[in-house]
């Protein structure tokens, strides 16, 4: 089936098989392959994208359903060069340490913040439920998020 | 803090992670990243069965359907490779099931195709005619003995052995009062997101390139060496920045196999990588599955004077390469931080129709230390006697140290009650205790644990191979080299794979304290096991902050000397020099001196200013060993492949948890934990990796279950059923340390990364039956979900327990 979208930004054009999911999509037939399979079964969050600017699951979501929809990839997010604030902020508060997650939160999180200018500890585990990690216990995770979020309302006020 | 020339020393600075600039923007290489191009790759066929023979494959259809190049099973495997020999003597297996299967799940066919999609149609097709043969479902199956899970063997016990220390049964006829207690620790593990997996390229005539995922590549690849029967030098195995491992990543040397073996089929390379359904059935995936009978002897003040320890243990279909040894390694610390003088300890593992094991975090301490603080509690709640007393009553002197185990293991040095009392004051025990009070007069139960536990460091493999006299293994050695380039840039090469440890970042921060560098401005790899400098083990054991510096000043020691010979005779001089903050020079005249650019530019690239017979570069090479092999009691261990463990770190624990008797729900409130792992090169790190292993005790104590039916299937085989912890699920973590250097290891350092994992779960098992005491209930068995604390309410309430 063609498929029209637009991915990072750029108007794509595929022709793709109609079980074809959206992650092998993105990283096999893209080669975007900051976003990861984990279990393949919605749990995780590994590999987390944003589809019309909403975190999805792309192990769930067939490729076609991208058809007129807009997708964002960790690699739509990443700066040329360095860190944009939330990868920063992770960095900063030794928030991750595999990383096979980490392009799964940082996208959970500016979706987060874009929400939320100031979220409570509650809201931020909440709004991270859908992402595991099994290295950090997401204590420096939810550190992070904390303190970006402070900076950034502290910033302003 | 600070070197004499003004350089900051590394110890206690939160240097940041050089590798999170890969990691959170998704630029990290995993396995699953690597692009073979050509590559073709494959799905499995699995058996529907817990035991069942295989009375025949048929693989015709799937040969014949689109894009299927090749299908493997067991017999082709059996036919053209060599069984994978297993860590207790007389057993082995192949990587694909042969004549039987042995546990639900196990991979019978291998199916290869042009793409995944494929190779699960053609998997689809094919066709296994199962005998489902009775189910040996559990331990006591196992034991009953009527059916064998290998049947080439007389039972289905795989390794017995008691060992007896001191005169135990004299202290239980001797005792005041007597403990007794079943202790049983359900199957649980690490649960990496990033799967097991393998490519393979057959490069001819026995060579291989293999991309895999796996942990010690440096010494499993004996096994992968000898399955496809050729020589190791000939195995070029690439291990890629893993997504994760805590021990499980240890046993993936199935699929580097099968890969391989398919590559040579087909003259095309072939990957494999595990759906998660796939890696938690199928035998690199779970660990320990326990059930303790204990008995401990107690003087009327407290004093344990003798603990006799069943542990039995359900290993699965195969004995495989950890499982066994998991169960040994608690030799070393018997009666963990007390002291005890009698001790026994006896090991059962049994065979079962269930998936094999593999390493996990800590590698068998948690359940044990979880089962010795039971008895501590339980004593002392007869006794009389504040979970803080009974402890402090039995707890090692620091005047002890270094103290000698029952089992002959000596402790290098420790201060249990100063860890304890720290973790004491964080949490405020006794207004704890007040709210404690308080919320009981309104029906509402909070319970408070407090317990110290072990987490020993820095092994050696003697012990690993104690079931397998063929196997010659003991010490474990781990290499460093540094080089400075033509430019005077130093780099650092060390040899382990890495799985979220740093170990780049680590390796920078210690060659900048021995060289006197700024850690930013070193370039560190992490060498391929082909293209090692030395010998090594890399991660496991918490060992390779306490390895690496003894390797780096080894090294550094060699390269500081050469340099040194090199800048005399540059400057015509036989003074004292130094080598410091890029810099060679006069002790007595600093201003003398030569940059480390131009020492470096006359070894590479001037080098007729050598000093007469130097031979030209800056590189060197130290081999470290484990310092424990020097000490005659240590070296006496490994001899009779006994435990060695002799940097012991350990934590004080504060969990703090809300019961609902309606529900049988724990909320897990607060964790307030002190921490001693020696001296500390980044407190941020080894912070991190605590609060890992505390939302995995979190996990296993709580949630997390490999739960077999008795047909022997598995009914958690995906992350929906199999509840890891998530962002809900965390306490607030509250956490000091105290510093006590260790006299033998390298700079006082100790191991940090398992601590969190090995020391928590005891303490919330406490939390939870000092919340259930006013029931006169208590829970026997992890993991504590709901309907097991109501079902211990109940039986407390029909006066069974």
């Amino acid at each position: 089936m063609l498929i029209r979208t637009i991915v990072n930004g750029e108007p794509v054009e595929r022709d793709v098989e109609p079980r074809r999911r959206l992650v092998d999509f993105v990283r096999k037939d893209l080669g975007l392959v900051g976003a990861n399979v984990g279990c393949g079964h919605g749990v995780c969050g590994a590999c987390t994208v944003l589809l019309d600017g909403q975190t999805v699951k792309s192990c769930l979501l067939f490729a076609v359903q991208l058809h007129g929809h807009e997708l964002t990839t960790i690699e739509g997010v990443n700066p040329p060069e360095g860190l944009n604030e939330v990868q920063a902020a992770f960095k900063h508060n030794f928030a991750i340490q595999c990383g096979y997650c980490a392009p799964g939160f940082v996208l959970a999180v500016q979706q987060l913040l874009a929400r939320h200018e100031n979220p409570s500890d509650e809201e931020i585990a909440y709004a991270l439920m859908g992402n595991v990690c099994r290295c950090t216990g997401y204590v420096n995770i939810v550190k992070a998020v904390r303190r970006l979020a402070e900076q950034r309302t502290g910033a302003r006020a | 803090m600070t070197a004499p020339d003004g350089q900051p020393g590394q110890f206690g600075r939160a240097l940041e992670r050089r590798e999170d600039n890969r990691l959170v923007t998704g630029r990290q290489q995993y396995l699953d990243d690597v692009v073979v191009p050509g590559a073709l790759e494959a799905a499995l066929v699995r058996s529907p069965f817990a035991h069942a023979r295989i009375r025949s494959i048929d693989t015709s259809a799937a040969t014949a359907a689109p894009g299927v190049r090749l299908v493997i099973t067991g017999e082709d495997l059996a036919r053209d490779t060599d069984p994978i020999g297993q860590i207790i003597e007389g057993y082995s297996q192949y990587p694909l099931a042969v004549g039987k299967a042995r546990y639900a799940g196990e991979p019978v066919a291998f199916v290869v195709a042009d793409d995944p999609y494929l190779a699960e149609d053609g998997a689809d097709l094919i066709r296994v005619d199962y005998e489902p043969l009775p189910v040996v479902a559990d331990r006591d199956a196992a034991l009953r003995g009527d059916v064998l899970v290998d049947e080439t063997k007389e039972s289905n016990i795989a390794y017995h052995e008691v060992f007896t220390f001191g005169d135990v049964e004299g202290a239980f006829a001797d005792a005041d009062h007597l403990v007794e207690r079943q202790i049983v620790w359900r199957r649980s593990c690490g649960v990496p997101l990033d799967t097991n997996g393998a490519i393979a390229v057959h490069e001819g005539d026995g060579g291989y390139t293999i991309h895999a995922n796996t942990q010690i590549p440096r010494v499993f690849n004996a096994i992968i060496a000898i399955a496809l029967r050729t020589t190791s030098n000939r195995l070029r195995i690439l291990v890629p920045r893993m997504g994760g491992s805590y021990g499980t990543k240890m046993n993936n040397y199935r699929w580097p196999i099968v890969c391989a073996y398919a590559a040579r089929r087909t003259g095309r390379p072939v990957k494999f990588k595990e759906t998660m359904v796939e890696q938690l059935e199928q035998g690199e995936c779970q660990a320990y599955d326990r059930r303790y009978t204990l008995r401990a002897a107690f003087t009327r003040d407290g004093r344990m004077t003798a603990y006799a320890l069943k542990l039995e243990e359900d290993l699965g279909g195969y004995p495989g390469m950890l499982g066994p040894a998991m169960t040994l390694k608690p030799i070393a610390f018997i009666s963990g931080p007390f002291d005890v003088p009698a001790q026994s300890y006896e090991v059962q593992s049994v065979l079962t129709n269930k998936s094999p094991q593999t390493a996990y975090r800590g590698f068998g301490s948690a359940p044990h230390n979880l089962a010795l603080a039971a008895v501590m509690h339980e004593a002392g709640q007869e006794l009389g006697l504040p979970a803080e007393e009974i402890q402090r009553r039995n707890f090692i002197r620091p005047e002890s140290f270094p103290y000698t185990t029952a089992s002959g293991n000596q402790i290098d040095c420790g201060d249990y009650v100063g860890a304890l009392t720290k973790v004491i004051e964080l949490a405020d025990l006794e207004g704890l205790r007040r709210r404690q009070e308080e919320l009981r007069e309104q029906d509402r139960y909070l319970g408070i644990g407090v317990s110290l536990g072990l987490e020993p460091s820095m092994f050696d493999y003697s012990y690993f191979v104690r079931a397998n006299e063929t196997v010659p293994m003991s010490g474990a050695p781990e290499y460093l080299t540094v080089a400075l380039d033509n430019m005077g840039e130093a780099t650092a090469f060390v040899g382990t794979t890495e799985s979220g440890q740093a170990y780049e970042t680590l390796t920078a921060q210690i060659v900048g304290e021995e060289l006197g560098i700024d850690p930013d401005r070193i370039e560190v790899v992490l060498q391929q096991p082909q293209d090692s400098d030395g010998p090594g083990f890399g991660q496991g054991a918490s060992r390779m902050t306490m390895m690496l510096l003894g390797a780096a000043r080894g090294a550094c020691d060699k390269l500081r000397a050469k340099m040194i010979r090199i800048a005399r005779h540059a400057l015509e001089t036989d003074a004292e020099m130094e080598v410091s903050g890029g810099r060679v020079y006069v002790r007595e005249d600093p201003e003398r001196a030569l940059p480390f650019i131009a020492v470096a530019g006359i070894a590479h690239i001037d080098t007729t200013k050598l000093p007469a017979g130097e031979e030209p570069g800056l590189k060197a090479t130290h081999v470290f060993e484990n310092p424990a092999v020097a000490i005659d009691t240590h070296a006496k261990l490994m001899g009779t492949r006994m435990p060695s463990y002799p940097a012991m770190s350990y934590a004080g624990v504060i969990p703090v948890v809300e019961l609902d008797p309606g529900s049988g729900k724990v909320e897990l409130q607060d964790l307030y934990v002190c921490y001693d792992c020696g001296r500390i090169l980044n407190p941020a790190t080894v912070e991190a990796l605590h609060h890992g292993g505390i939302a995995q005790a979190i996990g296993a104590v709580f949630y997390e279950e490999f739960t077999y039916s008795d047909a022997g299937q598995l009914l958690t085989n995906n992350l929906w059923d199999y509840g890891v912890p998530t962002t809900r699920d965390m306490p607030r973590i509250h956490s000091t340390h105290q510093e006590t250097p260790s006299p033998w290891m390298p700079r006082g350092v100790k191991g940090a990364a398992e601590g969190g994992y090995i020391a928590t779960p005891a303490a919330l098992l406490w939390a939870v039956n000092d919340a259930l005491e006013p029931f006169g209930a208590r829970v026997d068995e992890v993991p504590i979900t709901p309907e097991r604390v109501l079902a211990a309410i109940d039986a407390a309430r029909s006066g069974s327990q």
